[in-house]
């Protein structure tokens, strides 16, 4: 039998001042397709992505095709929220994207021909071309978020996950990075992706995850996005929402 | 100034010991200006100053056992910077409180030890550094420091390009964001330590910082920072060792007072960013 792509066991998460941010979650993954990560504010869906990710300590099992998930770190991207990054930093969109080259390249290897063509394709994919020699810094908030997708893209990993990459952009940017998300689902990569609004659900997400401070439910959009699923999570939202 | 500075060219073929100050300059601007860009964008500016400071003890220390000052001043540096993490790290106590905390403790016991045995330590040259009368063998442990440092940042220029950028996804993509952030933190130590015996403890995070600083507002491209910075730190240091030498000037104070001036005609007049210049712009 093949191994879930994505196994969670026990994971339990709590912050220093002592707070449980998430507990007890279980969850299961099959390789593809397009995953939304739905839950209120506070809920823990970043904590979530952080703790697969092993960038929060935690107890619990992350398993990533049956092995630990440290193993196999290459084989994932994840694309944070844009407010994290340094605008002034001197770097332009191009470098910016070849960094996503770095990590299947192994120490001490630089970017080759391959790697820097395969960056022009991923800024053609997302119509940065003409952005390609700015510095981050003098990109709008759409532009800047279609570089992280174009990095993500060249990082050609296995399970991507993003944390709520459409917040302050524009909808044209937002319908191209959906357009390419589906697009590699299709091709059979994993992505995870929190996000808030959820008019869009349907239309973007073949599977959900519900959080509340643990994982309360998961499975195709169809059985997840329903009243008495999203009631759990959002006792009064749902209603505006399924109306 | 025309003639002194033929005079400083003669001079110059003629002593070896400003042949050997000049190489020595040249060398450790380099390595300083380049450490310092990586210092720069993480933020690391007063850690520099932090480090600089807390080697003091062990420069004392090791004139007291009659040992390499390199060495005392290696392990007091990396001590505190350890020890700057560690309070940060096991406390509510932000990282600037724990850089004053740390540093100030160090520095107090690096004058009480350098006041006791003060016979043996010549305070001056420690905190005002003096390239002129550099050793054959201090002269020899730059290069070779200065060597490692721009070997390393060589070899590791995409990872620590990304862990200054973007950590998280340094770390999340199985990086060895670890091993680079104390690479960082012993290229700071080292160099600093090398630089103590060109400008002294209370200048060094001078030449650290400000050449990078300069290259930061002039430019949009890491590689390109590291050049302009090189190219300043270079200048400014053979202006502060011609001026040093023509005048009889302390050399560090003067390449101090050179970098400082190029900051200050960029952060004023250069076309992107200046003062001067946007305050035109926004005239017109």
């Amino acid at each position: 039998m093949k191994p879930y792509l994505l196994e969670l066991s026990n994971l339990n998460v709590s912050y220093p001042n002592g707070i449980q941010a998430l507990s007890a979650v279980n969850l299961k993954i099959d390789e593809g397709g397009l995953w939304g990560i739905l839950g209120p504010n506070g809920s823990g869906k970043t904590t979530l992505l952080k703790a697969i990710l092993g960038l929060l300590p935690h107890n619990g099992k992350v398993l990533f095709r049956a092995q630990p998930i440290k193993k196999s770190a290459k084989q994932i991207a994840y694309v944070e929220q844009k407010g994290d990054f340094d605008m002034d930093f001197p770097i332009t969109v191009f470098q910016c994207v070849l960094t996503g080259t770095y990590p299947k390249l192994g120490l001490f290897k630089k970017p080759g021909s391959s790697e820097k063509q395969a960056v022009l394709n991923a800024l053609d994919k997302l119509g940065l071309m003409q952005f390609k020699n700015r510095q981050i810094g003098q990109l709008s908030g759409g532009q800047f978020q279609r570089v992280l997708i174009a990095r993500m893209l060249v990082q050609n990993a296995d399970l991507i996950f993003l944390d709520e990459p459409f917040i302050g952009i524009d909808m044209e940017s937002e319908a191209l990075i959906i357009h390419h998300l589906k697009q590699m689902a299709l091709n059979g990569h994993t992505i995870i992706m929190v996000h808030h609004d959820l008019k869009a659900v349907r239309e973007y997400f073949d599977k959900l995850i519900l959080v509340n401070r643990t994982v309360v439910d998961y499975g195709a959009t169809e059985d997840i996005f329903i009243g008495e699923k999203l009631k759990q999570v959002f006792p009064y939202y749902h209603e505006v929402v399924l109306a | 100034m025309g003639q002194s500075f033929f005079e400083f060219f003669r001079y110059l073929s003629e002593y070896a010991f400003l042949q050997n100050a000049l190489s020595v300059s040249i060398v450790l601007s380099v390595a300083y200006s380049i450490v310092g860009c990586f210092i720069v964008l993480r933020g690391l500016a007063l850690m520099g100053d932090a480090i600089s400071h807390a080697v003091l003890p062990g420069v004392a220390i090791s004139y007291l056992l009659q040992i390499s000052y390199f060495v005392g001043a290696v392990v007091f540096g990396l001590m505190a910077a350890l020890g700057i993490g560690f309070v940060k790290e096991n406390s509510k106590i932000k990282s600037d409180s724990s850089i004053g905390i740390v540093f100030s403790a160090f520095l107090a016991l690096g004058i009480l030890l350098v006041t006791k045995i003060q016979s043996s330590v010549n305070l001056n040259n420690i905190l005002f550094g003096n390239v002129l009368t550099i050793t054959n063998e201090d002269r020899i442990l730059t290069y070779v420091v200065s060597g490692i440092v721009l070997l390393a940042v060589a070899l590791f220029y995409k990872e620590l390009l990304l862990t200054t950028f973007d950590e998280t996804m340094a770390k999340a993509s199985g990086l060895p964001v670890k091993f680079i952030n104390y690479m960082v933190m012993i290229m700071l130590t080292l160099i600093t330590v090398v630089s103590l015996q060109t400008v002294g403890v209370i200048l060094v995070v001078s030449l650290l910082i400000t050449p990078a600083a300069t290259a930061y507002l002039l430019t949009n491209k890491l590689s390109s920072m590291l050049w302009v910075s090189t190219i300043i730190g270079v200048v400014s240091a053979i202006i502060g060792l011609y001026l040093s030498a023509t005048y009889n000037l302390p050399s560090g104070v003067v390449m101090v007072l050179a970098v400082s001036c190029i900051f200050v005609l960029v952060f004023l007049f250069n076309r992107k960013t200046g003062l001067v210049w946007n305050k035109l712009r926004l005239r017109i």
